[in-house]
C-alpha cells in the first residue's frame, strides 16, 4: 500500500513539475531571440514582446520551481533504496544538475528579471542566454540520471551496490539522449504553439496590437514547425532503442506481440514475479501518438498559413489554433506516464525493482504527505495557471516586467500592473 | 576528498542559512515592517533580487547531498519524514505568497498571500532550526525519531533560536536596503530582537550539554561550543552597530550569527557526517566535474550582490 501510494506520489509531482517545464524550455527560446532582437535593433517591439511573454516565462517558473524541489527530495523520502543501491551513480547527474545548471539558471533569472534599466543592455541579454542554456542544461543532467534507471550502463555491482565505472558510457546513454532531444523537441513544440495560440486569441479578438501579434505568431509557429518536423522521428529513435531493452514496455506499446512469452523469459532471468506494466499506459502512448501524427503530417501547414498574413484574417482557423495549444502539454505527459510506468515493477532497469527500493514508510505517513502536497500543487497549479491566461488575454498593455518601485506605488501604476 | 565534499556541503547549506535566513526574517517580520500597503511592497521590493538567488543554495544542499552523501541523505530524509515534508512545504507556500501576492490588486488577495508568506516564513525558519536540532540530536546515526519524537524540546529550542536569529539577520538587512526611514524602524526592530537571540540560544546551549542525545551524538563537544560562544556573541554586537548606524557591519555579523548552527553541526559531528560519503570513485569523478563550478557559483552570486548593492527607492525594478 505505502508502495502504491509512494508510487503515486512520485507520478503526481513529476507530472505537475513536467506541465510547467514544458513551457519553460519551449519558451525560454523564443523570449531569448525576441531580446536578441531588441538588442541588436534597439526597436521598442521587440522590448515589448521579450517583456510580454518574458513576463509569461517567469510566472510560469514560479510553479516549475516549487514542484521540482519537493520532486529533488521525495527520491530521499520514498525512495531510499534507491540511494543505497545506486546513490553513487544515480546521485552525481543530480548534484551536476543543481550545481552546473539550476544555481545559475535561477541566481541569473533573479538578475534579468530586476535588472531591467540596471544593467547593461548586452549583459542583461546573456544574462537571459544563460538561463536559457542552463534550462537546458538542467535537461540534460535529469535525463542522464533518468537513463540510468531506464538503461543501467558505465558501473559495476559490488556487494550489493552500484559503482560508477565509465563516466563516459553513464553521461552518454542512449536512454538519456534519445530522449532528451524528443524531450527538448516536444517543448518546442509546446512553446511555439502557445505563444502563436496566444497571438491567435488576440487576433480573433481583433486586437489593435496587429504587428505585435503578428510578429510574435510567426516566430511561434515557425519555431512550431521547426520542432513538430523533429519530434516524431526523435521518437522512433526512441523506440527502437526500446524493443531491444526493454521488450515489455515495447510490446505493451503496440499491444501485438506476445506479453506472456515475454513474461516468462523475464521470470527465468530474473526469477518469479509479474514483470508486465499496467496495460494502460497503451492509452497515455496513443494519445501521445495521436498529436505526434498531427505534427508529423501537418509540421508545415502552419508556417505556409503565415504566407501573406492568411491565418490572420481567418477566424476558424484562428480558433483552431487556439484549442491546439493544450495538446502537447497533454502528449508530454502521455510520454512521460509511458516511460516511467511503462518500466514497473523496475526502478533501476534489471537490477533494482520498486518494492526493494521503497524505504520503509509507514502507509499513513505516505498518505498525508501524499494529500498534502497534491492538494497544495493542484490549488498552486490552478492559481499560477489562471495568473498566465489573465497576463496572455490582457496582451502587451499590461506588461508589468521591468516596472519599478514608484511606479508601483501609485495607484494608475497599480492598476497598470497588476492583473 | 571526502572532507572537502563535506566543506562544500557546509558552504551550501550555510549560504542558504545566510543568504535565505533574512528573506526569511524580512517573511516573518513582514507585519512589523509593513504596516501598510506601500511599506509591505517595498519590503518585498528590497527582497527581490536576492529571493532566488538565496533559495538556490538549498536547492544545491540537496544536489550535493544526493551526489556526495547519498546515504547520509537517505538516513537524514528518511528518517526526517515528516519534518522533511513541513519543510518542503512552508518553502513552497512561502514562495507561492511572494510570486503570487502582488499579480492582483484586490486587497483580499494580498491579505491573504502575505498571511501565507509570513506562515511559510515562520514554518521554514522553524523547520530549519528542528532539522539541526534532530541532527545534532543524532538522528542520522541512530535513525528515524518516531512520528512527533521530531519535536523533542532541544529540537524545538533549536527551532525557536534559528527563528529568533533569522528575525534578528532579516532586520538587519532591512536597515541595509531599505530607504532611510524605514531602515531605521528595522534596525530598532532588531536591536530589540538581540535579547531574545540570546536568551533561547543560551538555553539551548546548556540543554544541549544535558541532553544524553546530544551528548552521545556530538562527538566534538568543544569545538561545537566555541562556534556557538563566537556565533552567539556576535549577536549583541550588532545590535551595537545597528545602534551607531554601521548597517553593513551589522549585516556581517547577523550573517555569522545565521551560520552559526549549521557551522556548529559541522563542527560538532564532522566525523559521523562523513560516515554518509559516498565512494571514492564517486567523488573523485563528482570532484573533477563539479568542484571547479563551485567557486564560479560564489563569484556570479558576489556580481549579483555588486549589481544591487543599492539600498531600494523609487526607481528599482519590482516584481513581487
Amino acid at each position: 500500500m505505502a508502495l502504491d501510494l509512494a508510487r503515486l506520489q512520485f507520478a503526481l509531482t513529476t507530472s505537475f513539475h513536467f506541465l510547467f517545464v514544458t513551457l519553460t524550455l519551449g519558451l525560454a527560446p523564443l523570449v531569448a531571440i525576441m531580446h536578441t532582437r531588441y538588442v541588436l535593433t534597439g526597436k521598442q517591439i521587440f522590448e515589448r514582446m521579450t517583456k510580454f511573454w518574458g513576463q509569461i516565462y517567469v510566472i510560469n517558473y514560479a510553479l516549475g520551481i516549487v514542484v521540482g524541489l519537493v520532486l529533488e527530495f521525495q527520491f530521499g523520502l520514498n525512495w531510499s533504496g534507491l540511494a543505497y543501491f545506486a546513490g553513487d551513480v544515480f546521485g552525481p547527474p543530480l548534484a551536476m544538475e543543481t550545481l552546473t545548471a539550476f544555481f545559475i539558471e535561477s541566481t541569473l533569472l533573479g538578475v534579468w528579471i530586476f535588472g531591467w534599466g540596471r544593467l547593461n543592455k548586452v549583459v542583461h541579454l546573456l544574462a537571459f542566454w544563460l538561463v536559457t542554456i542552463t534550462a537546458y542544461a538542467s535537461a540534460y543532467w535529469i535525463m542522464m540520471a533518468n537513463g540510468f534507471l531506464q538503461n543501467p550502463v558505465g558501473h559495476v555491482i559490488s556487494d550489493g551496490v552500484a559503482r560508477i565505472t565509465d563516466l563516459g558510457a553513464l553521461l552518454t546513454n542512449p536512454a538519456g539522449l534519445n530522449a532528451l532531444y524528443h524531450v527538448v523537441a516536444g517543448s518546442l513544440v509546446a512553446g511555439g504553439l502557445f505563444v502563436g495560440g496566444v497571438s491567435a486569441w488576440h487576433f480573433l479578438r481583433r486586437t489593435e496590437e496587429v504587428e505585435f501579434h503578428r510578429r510574435s505568431m510567426r516566430l511561434g509557429l515557425i519555431v512550431f514547425g521547426l520542432a513538430a518536423f523533429m519530434v516524431v522521428g526523435l521518437g522512433y529513435t526512441q523506440l527502437d532503442f526500446l524493443e531491444g531493452t526493454q521488450p515489455l514496455k515495447y510490446a505493451s506499446i503496440w499491444r501485438g506481440e506476445d506479453l506472456n512469452q515475454l513474461q516468462a523469459e523475464m521470470a527465468a532471468k530474473y526469477g518469479p514475479g509479474d514483470y508486465i506494466p499496467p496495460s494502460w499506459i497503451g492509452g497515455a502512448f496513443t494519445a501521445m501518438y495521436i498529436v505526434g501524427t498531427l505534427c508529423e503530417y501537418l509540421f508545415w501547414l502552419p508556417p505556409l498559413l503565415l504566407v501573406r498574413n492568411f491565418l490572420e484574417r481567418r477566424r476558424i482557423l484562428l480558433r483552431i489554433f487556439v484549442f491546439l495549444v493544450p495538446l502537447p502539454f497533454i502528449a508530454m505527459i502521455g510520454g512521460w506516464l509511458v516511460r516511467e510506468v511503462g518500466r514497473q515493477p523496475w526502478l533501476v532497469y534489471g537490477h533494482l525493482t520498486v518494492a526493494d527500493a521503497v524505504g520503509s514508510v509507514s502507509t499513513g505517513v505516505v498518505l498525508t504527505s501524499l494529500i498534502l502536497f497534491t492538494a497544495t500543487f493542484a490549488v498552486l497549479a490552478v492559481v499560477d495557471y489562471l495568473l498566465i491566461a489573465r497576463v496572455a488575454r490582457r496582451g502587451p498593455d499590461g506588461v508589468f516586467l521591468g516596472t519599478t518601485l514608484g511606479r508601483v506605488l501609485t495607484p494608475e501604476g497599480e492598476r497598470t500592473t497588476t492583473l | 576528498m571526502d572532507v572537502i565534499w563535506l566543506i562544500a556541503l557546509g558552504l551550501l547549506l550555510g549560504g542558504w542559512f545566510v543568504l535565505d535566513g533574512f528573506n526569511l526574517g524580512l517573511g516573518m517580520l513582514l507585519p512589523f515592517l509593513g504596516r501598510d500597503e506601500a511599506e509591505r511592497r517595498t519590503v518585498l521590493a528590497a527582497m527581490g533580487p536576492f529571493f532566488l538567488a538565496g533559495e538556490v543554495w538549498l536547492v544545491g544542499t540537496a544536489g550535493v547531498l544526493a551526489g556526495a552523501f547519498p546515504f547520509l541523505e537517505a538516513d537524514l530524509l528518511h528518517g526526517l519524514y515528516l519534518l522533511i515534508v513541513a519543510l518542503l512545504l512552508s518553502w513552497v507556500l512561502r514562495d507561492a505568497g511572494v510570486w503570487f501576492r502582488s499579480r492582483r490588486e484586490s486587497a483580499r488577495w494580498r491579505r491573504g498571500w502575505d498571511r501565507v508568506i509570513v506562515g511559510g516564513s515562520f514554518g521554514l525558519a522553524g523547520s530549519a532550526g528542528l532539522l539541526i536540532g534532530n541532527v545534532l540530536d543524532g538522528v542520522p546515526l541512530r535513525g528515524a525519531s518516531e512520528g512527533l519524537g521530531i519535536l523533542d524540546p532541544f529540537a524545538v529550542l533549536c527551532a525557536a533560536t534559528v527563528i529568533a536569529i533569522f528575525a534578528v539577520h532579516g532586520a538587519a538587512f532591512g536597515a541595509l536596503k531599505l530607504p532611510r526611514e524605514h531602515a531605521l524602524r528595522a534596525g530598532r526592530l532588531g536591536m530589540r530582537l538581540v535579547p531574545v537571540v540570546l536568551a533561547l540560544a543560551g538555553a539551548s546551549t546548556v540543554l544541549g550539554f544535558l541532553f544524553t542525545g546530544v551528548r552521545e551524538s556530538v562527538v566534538l563537544p568543544w569545538p561545537a561550543l566555541a562556534v556557538v560562544v563566537i556565533g552567539v556573541l556576535a549577536v549583541p554586537l550588532a545590535g551595537r552597530m545597528l545602534a551607531a548606524g554601521h548597517e553593513v557591519r551589522a549585516f556581517a555579523l547577523t550573517a555569522l550569527a545565521a551560520a552559526t548552527p549549521v557551522l556548529t553541526v559541522g563542527a560538532g559531528l564532522a566525523p559521523r557526517l562523513l560516515e554518509g560519503v559516498a565512494h571514492a570513485m564517486t567523488l573523485d569523478r563528482l570532484s573533477m566535474m563539479a568542484l571547479p563550478v563551485i567557486p564560479v557559483l560564489v563569484l556570479l552570486q558576489v556580481w549579483m550582490w555588486w549589481v544591487f548593492r543599492r539600498r531600494v527607492g523609487a526607481d528599482s525594478v519590482v516584481f513581487f
